[in-house]
């Protein structure tokens, strides 16, 4: 089974070789880098795709310049096949022709400056191989192949005029040269008076070193010209002839910081140095301001002016290393009288090494550095020229810098082998002490520290106040490009050349050996610390790896782009990949950007302090806190809503089927009843002989009409109770007909009136020979219900102009004299509801007069119409059926008949109605009392 | 040979009084047929009857005529109803359905005035003034007369209090939450309920009189066709 590595996020159990959490897909612990921790052998083929655009475009140009020149030798040559270090792609690419991706100080100190022809002509011998493993014993130092064209200018000024030094990049270069007379000198020392002042010029040089040395170039040569200890140096003559005004070339790579430097030093031209007398000869190709250096290291020797101690008159703006570096020159001028190019406290730790080193093996070596001088180049022959009183201030700055190296083993073998020191020149170094120290111990360039290293001399503070002053502080003023260069250093140290020298200097001082240039303690400071801490892991790779003598095999094209390869420091900068403290701070905020910039990356974004919840939210109880009473009356509620939404039981009818039985069985007694008696047209029931005293009262009224008058009939019944109404108004109006032979006006107060009304008097009374517009008159449909019968009660004339048959009703015989309603002798209502009747009677109670109302009423309406005839409002009522058969047997002799011909089957059918009601009222009692007797039962 | 009409009429009243009285049986389509075809002609019959009775002659022909006489004096009576008119007709557009509350609202206003001074006017102070006036008078006339007449109106005065009494809902409630008219209301409510049952009994006994002779009629207009028919007499 695999190995677990637990998820620092959710504590979920992951294989070893997941990098995300499969539960949460945090990065594992396991797939962050850690601060300190020894980068291993990753399969980061996978994380290729995340890799910044320029690195990938790095690698492939890196690729195809390496399958391209895979079939030469200098292929092998090229230092950027390290599988582990993705720069392996900038160093391939820095070969190529494109050179516009990386800038040319990167490329210069990546060595990658060089020119294709050269990598055909050196494949074997390469500076970068050894800047990229820190093993100097793996290579061939002694290539004497390189090219001074490809030595950036500044470089190739510090450089001796040896040939093949300036074939690679200028720190190759420099390195190698160093390690070439590490191995060529028993004692290392670093010898600064070895000045390169032959150095070839490269075209190559950086624009912004030519820039700065031109800008430097011209502060000097305003002021000393001819002292100019550079006088070889194009670019000093030139600047030094050129007025400030001088059209300046302002690179587009030049740093800021540089140019900010060069800025400063082109303002502080006015002033006069004495430092930029420096004379000896350089190459044209060297940088003016390195063979300014080199010339003047050499003047120096000479001439040793007071003027000249101060030559570089510090400018406000200098940068504040620089005036630490002059300071310390300064200081340095007082009690050294060697060491033109002493390397101050200020200078870059790396720098202060190496000074140091040489300071201290300097007093055993012999100054007798130019019999190197044909092996090792001038200026580095030059270094370690400082005497014992001059190595003092570098062996507390060097000591106390170089602790990280320092145990004697590790101690960089480039550094123990520096090559000897020229013996000292007090009085060049009191004129140069505000140059670099490694360039202080230039011999030949003793004086000839360009206008802008020298510039602040004036102002720099004592040696003493120097010593005091921490080294954080320096290295703070210094820029990240030389601290960062000053570890680079240590890789190219050779524990195996330290040792050698350990062993060629049996005669070394024992004060000396008792403060080493770099003990152990050297670093003991936390700016040390920092340093180490921030190193770049393939340079703690380097420093870690164990030094070999086999020389690495060439790189082929393919391991130098292998996509597992990632080195851990690009790795590190991954953000995905954080740290378990991170992660963890993070574990909550793990959401993937869909967009921009950071799409695609997860967790990139933590939310801030106290976004995310730290404790787990308080708990409410929901519960309410009521009390006894409260939950009493809640009870109650409870129990009325429930109540009221309970569903009511109903019973239903169980007789349903007993109804309809009932139903057909009296519909066929009915029928059965009526169809008898009609059709055999019985007359079993007498007619009633007693005369009710509405009745009575009616036909007194009817008896009371004048002969011909005017009776205003009103018809207000549904054609289905024709049948009733024809029968019981028939014996009516037949005697009123019959008597009085009244002037009848119909009026109907509903639709169908005026139909039923004409039905009425030319069927039913048919036999008494009334004509319409004679002797009868129909108005048809009175519209408007109450309003139309209050207003015809108003004004009849103007409400009905017209009859049925649209004449003139109010000229017509029937209504002649009547203009108003008390003009009709009486008012009969025929009627079957009881409605209707009331509204006539209503309406006309105040306008009719004394106008008596008789009613022909059917007998369901009768009942709500008695109340008006008690009152006196009716005159008189003629009751359904039963009315009429009374008029008709007591009034008019049996005629028409109707009312008898119906009275057998009224009577069995009202006498049925009767014995139904009585017996059904009989079962619904025992149906109750069995019921109640039922529920005693129960109950008891 | 022609038909006489009353044979077609007869025929068809026998017709349609079979669909109708087919109602024994339940909701059947004969009755449906039946029903439709009364609800067809009496709205056919009492659009043609609103026409001819109603509009043309109150409205057109008035019109009509004064613009043939050229008599202008009367037509703001007849710009009322035309205006009532169209706003009614508005009701045809929800857009201007407003328009018709106009008419409505003056038709509904004089209709409840019409009525309710009808009611006061004709039916409470008649009805309540014949209810005090019952006994006018009876304390002249003979006993047997005055026995009579304070028995009737005895049992009409008795029949109205307890009527009104129970139409009396309004009680006290008990500190039980229960709630009880009042002692003597109660009692007067339980025999108007007496009052009331007997003259729901004798509507309902109106109603039954009535509809037994329409069926009578119905069946004897039956009989009728069929003896005519058959050529009985």
């Amino acid at each position: 089974m695999a190995e677990m590595i637990q998820c620092p996020v959710c504590g979920a159990e992951n294989p070893s070789d997941q990098k995300v959490c499969q539960r949460c897909q945090s990065p594992l612990a396991d797939a962050s880098f850690q601060p300190g921790q020894s980068p291993v052998h990753k399969d980061t083929g996978e994380l290729e795709a995340i890799l910044p655009q320029w690195l990938r475009d790095a690698r492939e140009s890196a690729k195809e310049t390496d399958e391209s020149a895979e079939d030469s030798k200098v292929e092998a040559a090229k230092p950027a096949a390290s599988g582990m270090d993705l720069l392996a792609g900038l160093q391939s690419q820095a070969g190529d022709e494109d050179d516009e991706e990386i800038p040319d100080w990167l490329a210069s100190i990546t060595g990658s400056a060089e020119p294709p022809k050269q990598k055909t002509e050196e494949p074997e011998v390469s500076g970068t191989h050894w800047v990229e493993t820190g093993k100097t014993g793996d290579f061939p130092q002694s290539g004497p192949s390189a090219e001074e064209g490809e030595v950036p200018d500044w470089l190739a000024g510090l450089q001796s005029p040896q040939p093949g030094a300036d074939e690679k990049d200028e720190l190759t270069d420099w390195f190698r040269e160093t390690n070439n007379e590490q191995e060529s000198q028993p004692a290392p020392s670093f010898d600064a008076s070895a000045a390169p002042s032959s150095a070839p010029a490269s075209e190559e040089t950086p624009d912004w070193l030519k820039q700065m040395a031109a800008d430097a170039g011209e502060q000097p040569v305003s002021s000393t010209s001819e002292e100019t200890p550079f006088g070889g140096s194009d670019w000093f003559d030139q600047g030094g002839q050129q007025e400030p005004a001088a059209e300046p070339f302002e690179p587009t790579d030049t740093p800021d910081w540089l140019k900010q430097m060069a800025a400063d030093a082109s303002t502080s031209e006015q002033e006069p140095s004495a430092s930029d007398a420096g004379s000896f000869d350089m190459p044209s190709e060297t940088p003016d301001w390195l063979s300014q250096m080199s010339a003047r290291a050499g003047s120096m020797e000479e001439e040793k002016a007071p003027e000249t101690a101060h030559p570089f008159e510090e400018s406000a703006e200098t940068p504040d290393w620089l005036k630490q570096m002059s300071a310390d020159s300064n200081a340095a001028e007082e009690e050294q009288s060697s060491a033109p190019f002493d390397i101050s406290a200020d200078a870059p730790d790396w720098f202060n090494e190496m000074s140091g080193n040489t300071g201290a093996v300097e007093q055993e070596q012999t100054p007798a550095s130019s019999d190197k001088s044909t092996e090792t180049p001038d200026w580095l022959s030059g270094l370690g020229g400082v005497s014992s009183e001059e190595a003092a201030p570098f062996e507390e700055s060097a000591s106390a810098e170089s602790e990280p190296f320092l145990s004697t083993d590790d101690l960089p073998s480039w550094l123990s082998s520096e090559p000897e020191t020229p013996a000292s020149k007090p009085e060049a170094s009191k004129k140069v002490d505000s140059t670099p120290r490694w360039l202080q111990d230039e011999g030949e360039a003793k004086s000839n520290v360009p206008a802008w290293l020298s510039s602040d001399e004036k102002t720099a503070p004592s040696q003493d106040e120097d010593e005091a002053a921490p080294q954080d502080e320096i290295s703070g003023d210094m820029p990240d490009w030389l601290k960062a260069a000053a570890p680079k250093s240590s890789i190219f140290d050779d524990p195996k050349n330290e040792t050698d020298t350990a062993e060629s200097q049996p005669q070394e001082d024992s004060s000396l050996r008792s403060a080493p240039a770099f003990s152990e303690n050297a670093f003991s400071s936390d700016s040390s610390e920092d340093l180490f801490t921030e190193m770049p892991d393939w340079l703690s790779d380097a420093i870690d790896k164990p030094q070999s003598s086999v020389v690495p095999e060439p790189i082929t094209g393919s391991d130098a782009l292998a996509p597992d390869a990632l080195p851990s420091w690009v790795e590190a900068m991954r953000p995905a990949e954080q740290n378990p403290i991170m992660a963890a701070a993070n574990a909550a905020d793990q959401t993937m950007e869909s967009s921009g910039a950071l799409a695609g990356l997860q967790g990139v974004l933590p939310s801030g302090v106290g976004f995310n919840p730290t404790s787990k939210p308080k708990a409410y109880s929901l519960k309410l806190n009521a009390s006894n009473e409260q939950v009493k009356h809640a009870s109650i509620l409870e129990q009325v809503l429930a109540a009221e939404t309970a569903p009511e039981m109903i019973t239903s009818e169980k007789s349903l089927g007993a109804s309809r039985t009932l139903r057909w069985v009296i519909t066929s007694l009915l029928l059965i009843v009526t169809l008898a008696t009609s059709f055999l047209n019985t007359q079993i029931f007498s007619t009633p002989v007693g005369v009710p005293r509405e009745l009575g009262f009616a036909v007194a009224v009817e008896q009371a009409i004048p002969e011909n008058a005017p009776v205003l009939v009103a018809v207000d019944y549904e054609a289905a109770r024709a049948g009733e109404m024809e029968a019981a108004a028939a014996p009516f109006f037949d005697n009123m007909l019959l008597l009085k032979h009244p002037r009848l006006t119909f009026i109907a107060s509903n639709e169908v009136g005026a139909i039923l009304a004409e039905r009425f008097i030319t069927k039913t009374l048919v036999q008494r020979n009334y004509q319409s517009g004679v002797t009868y008159l129909n108005l048809g449909y009175l519209s408007g219900g109450q309003l139309g019968i209050r207003s015809f009660a108003q004004q009849p004339w103007n409400s009905i102009p017209r009859d049925i048959a649209n004449q003139p009703a109010w000229e017509l015989p029937p209504l002649q004299g009547v203009t108003s309603l008390d003009q009709f002798a009486a008012i009969i209502l025929v009627t079957d509801s009881a409605e209707s009747a009331r509204t006539w009677v209503e309406q006309t109670q105040d306008v009719r007069g004394a106008v008596p109302i008789i009613v022909v009423s059917s007998a369901q309406a009768t009942p709500m119409i008695q109340p008006y005839f008690d009152s006196g409002q009716v005159a008189g009522i003629v009751s359904g059926l039963y009315g009429g058969a009374i008029l008709e047997k007591q009034y008019n002799n049996g005629l028409p008949g109707t009312a008898r011909n119906y009275w057998d089957a009224y009577s069995i059918g009202m006498l049925l109605a009767v014995l139904f009601t009585f017996g059904g009222g009989l079962v619904s009692l025992g149906l109750g009392m069995r019921e109640r007797s039922a529920s005693r039962e129960e109950e008891e | 040979m022609p038909i006489p009409i009353d044979f077609i009429t007869g025929a068809l009243g026998f017709l349609f009084t079979v669909l109708i009285l087919s109602y024994l049986i339940g909701d059947n389509p004969l009755f449906k047929i039946a029903i439709y075809l009364f609800v067809g002609v009496a709205s056919g019959y009492a659009a043609a009857i609103i026409f001819w009775q109603v509009l043309y002659p109150k409205l057109f022909l008035p019109t009509a005529t004064i613009i043939q006489t050229g008599n202008y004096s009367n037509a703001f009576l007849l710009f009322v109803p035309w205006l009532g008119l169209g706003f009614i007709l508005m009701k045809i557009s929800p857009r201007f359905a407003g328009a018709a509350r106009i008419t409505m609202a003056f038709l509904v206003g004089a209709g409840a005035a019409v009525t309710l001074v009808g009611a006061l006017s004709g039916t409470i102070n008649p009805q309540v003034m014949a209810t005090i006036n019952f006994f006018q008078g009876a304390i002249h006339k003979p006993t047997n007369e005055l026995i009579e007449i304070s028995f009737s109106g005895g049992v009409i005065l008795l029949g109205l209090v307890t009527s009104l009494a129970y139409f009396h809902f309004g009680a006290r409630q008990k500190p039980d939450g229960s709630t009880k008219r009042f002692v003597l209301v109660d009692i007067f409510a339980w025999i108007g309920r007496i009052f009331i049952g007997i003259t729901l009994g004798v509507i309902f006994a109106g109603v039954y009189a009535a509809a037994l002779t329409a069926f009578i009629e119905r069946v004897s207009s039956l009989v009728i066709f069929i003896k005519t028919l058959l050529g009985i007499p």
